[in-house]
């Protein structure tokens, strides 16, 4: 299996937002899903730089919206996530839990 | 009266550091999330806390970003830029195209200037590529020397006395092959009227020197320089065509040169190289009579070119040769008392005339280039003087530095 098959934890988190969030995934409800769900900070910044680092990869397509209509509004950067980046996310997350299966973490959830 | 509260806004230092560390392409996007989530906050907790939320936010994503901006940097080749900027170059061409059909007087000046700056730069490149440039077209030719004789003091001399060279090839190892060789053009008679041609009487060793090979018949072969041996004749190949029509039947046949019946016992491929000179049309043999000044050593001649050796180099051949005239000079001195010999690359020898000139054409051509390059600067310029208002609106319409400069380049 190629070396860049693999995903950071950073990266399965966004994947796996953009999978639940479809046409609505840009950073700032990628943000606010990965914070309320995985319960760990997750800055603009950091999203934005994993999604062109997906986007690199072929893992990530993105769609520039036309500019909200309001005075000045802006056009927002839709990301979706691709079938290769879908495999992706399935090989690496199909991985952890091969890895993990069977082992006493002996940590409360 | 009430007058409504001013929006609160992201601190200005925090934007721009934001704005600093972002990729140029993804600035936009980010500093428009930024802005959002900070309006998300101000809506849920007041602009105080959004603010600081905001610069808790720039520090937690200055690293990441400005990472990415040093990819960016380092990589500007990845596919998804190239698009991008493929994009903008497409985009920025079809408008220099429209503002060219805006004032094509300056459009056509300036595309004929350039084109007369290019296309003689071209010209001139083109011939001293092929002609400074290139090697020689034949095999080897890289490897190939001439011998020149020199009386002490005095400037090389092309021509050399065959029993010295006879010596040479007898004294000195570094040549692979010397082919001695001599031009004595000849009378054609042929159709209507007698005509003078080129021709070159050589020893066998000329065609392997030179790679030459027979399109049809044979070359000239040892058996041929031989005192009393019939003789023959090998014609170029353009002058076959030329003054025979391409006659296949005339290879073993006989014409007449200086009066006297020879046979065509081969023509040369198409692609033969002839030294010294291109228009030579016939290679007759070079049969040495033992008795006649051909084999005196005070009659110099004789031209000869030599292949040195593989893994020999030009200044040992050199000094060889100069070693073996030294004792030429000693055995002979009432004939070669004052006469050495010297190794000269066959490539100066056929382009050292022009050497010089052609130099000197192509330094003259490249400041017409630049002449043209800096008229056309001129009038680029004064086109964007008169646009600067255009500028001054792509600017405010979000137009980057970098794009709007980008912009200008596509058009030059």
């Amino acid at each position: 299996m190629p070396k860049g098959f693999f995903l950071g934890e950073f990266e399965v988190l966004v994947l796996a937002a953009l999978q639940r969030l479809g046409d609505d995934a840009y950073a700032v409800t990628i943000k606010r899903d990965i914070e309320s769900r995985a319960k760990r900070p997750a800055s603009l910044g950091a999203i934005h730089a994993a999604l062109a680092r997906l986007g690199d990869k072929g893992f990530v397509a993105f769609r520039i919206s036309d500019p909200l209509p309001v005075q000045g509004g802006r056009s927002r950067k839709f990301s979706r996530i691709t079938p290769a980046g879908l495999r992706a996310l399935r090989g690496s997350t199909d991985a952890l839990a091969r890895m993990i299966e069977g082992l006493e973490l002996g940590v409360e959830r | 009266m009430t007058t409504p509260s001013r929006p609160a806004s992201p601190p200005p230092l925090a934007q721009l550091v934001v704005r600093l560390a972002s990729p140029p392409n993804e600035r936009e996007f980010v500093l428009g999330d930024f802005h959002e989530a900070f309006d998300e906050r101000v809506a849920i907790a007041g602009a105080g806390a959004a603010r600081a939320w905001y610069w808790r936010e720039t520090f937690r994503s200055v690293a990441p970003l400005a990472k990415r901006r040093l990819r960016r940097i380092r990589h500007p080749d990845s596919s998804r830029n190239a698009v991008h900027h493929i994009d903008h170059l497409i985009a920025d061409v079809r408008h220099a195209l429209r503002l060219s059909r805006r004032s094509p007087l300056a459009s056509l000046a300036i595309v004929a200037t350039m084109a007369l700056g290019i296309a003689s730069t071209t010209a001139v490149f083109s011939a001293t590529n092929a002609v400074l440039l290139r090697p020689l077209p034949f095999p080897n030719s890289e490897r190939a020397v001439e011998l020149n004789s020199v009386y002490r003091g005095g400037t090389p001399n092309r021509f050399l006395a065959y029993p010295d060279l006879a010596d040479f090839r007898r004294d000195v190892r570094d040549f692979s092959a010397i082919t001695v060789f001599s031009q004595n053009d000849v009378t054609l008679q042929h159709g209507v009227d007698p005509q003078s041609v080129g021709a070159l009487s050589v020893d066998p060793a000329y065609t392997r020197v030179f790679g030459l090979r027979a399109a049809i018949g044979r070359l000239i072969a040892p058996a041929d320089t031989v005192l009393g041996a019939p003789k023959v004749a090998v014609l170029s190949y353009g002058f076959w065509m030329r003054e025979f029509g391409g006659d296949r039947a005339l290879v073993g046949g006989t014409i007449r040169l200086d009066n006297e019946p020879v046979q065509v016992v081969g023509i040369l491929s198409e692609d033969a190289y002839l030294f010294p000179r291109a228009s030579i049309a016939v290679l007759t043999p070079l049969v040495i009579r033992p008795n006649s000044i051909m084999n005196n050593r005070g009659a110099t001649w004789a031209n000869a070119v030599a292949t040195l050796a593989p893994g020999m180099s030009f200044a040992q051949a050199g000094r060889d040769l100069s070693a073996s005239a030294t004792r030429i000079s000693e055995a002979f001195p009432q004939s070669n008392k004052f006469l050495t010999a010297r190794l000269g690359a066959l490539r100066e020898s056929v382009v050292g005339s022009v050497h010089a000139m052609l130099e000197l054409l192509a330094a003259a051509v490249a400041a017409v280039l630049l002449m043209a390059a800096i008229n056309v600067a001129n009038l680029i310029l004064g086109r964007a003087q008169s646009r600067s208002r255009e500028f001054a609106v792509r600017s405010a319409l979000g137009g980057s530095p970098s794009r709007v400069r980008r912009q200008a380049e596509s058009e030059a």
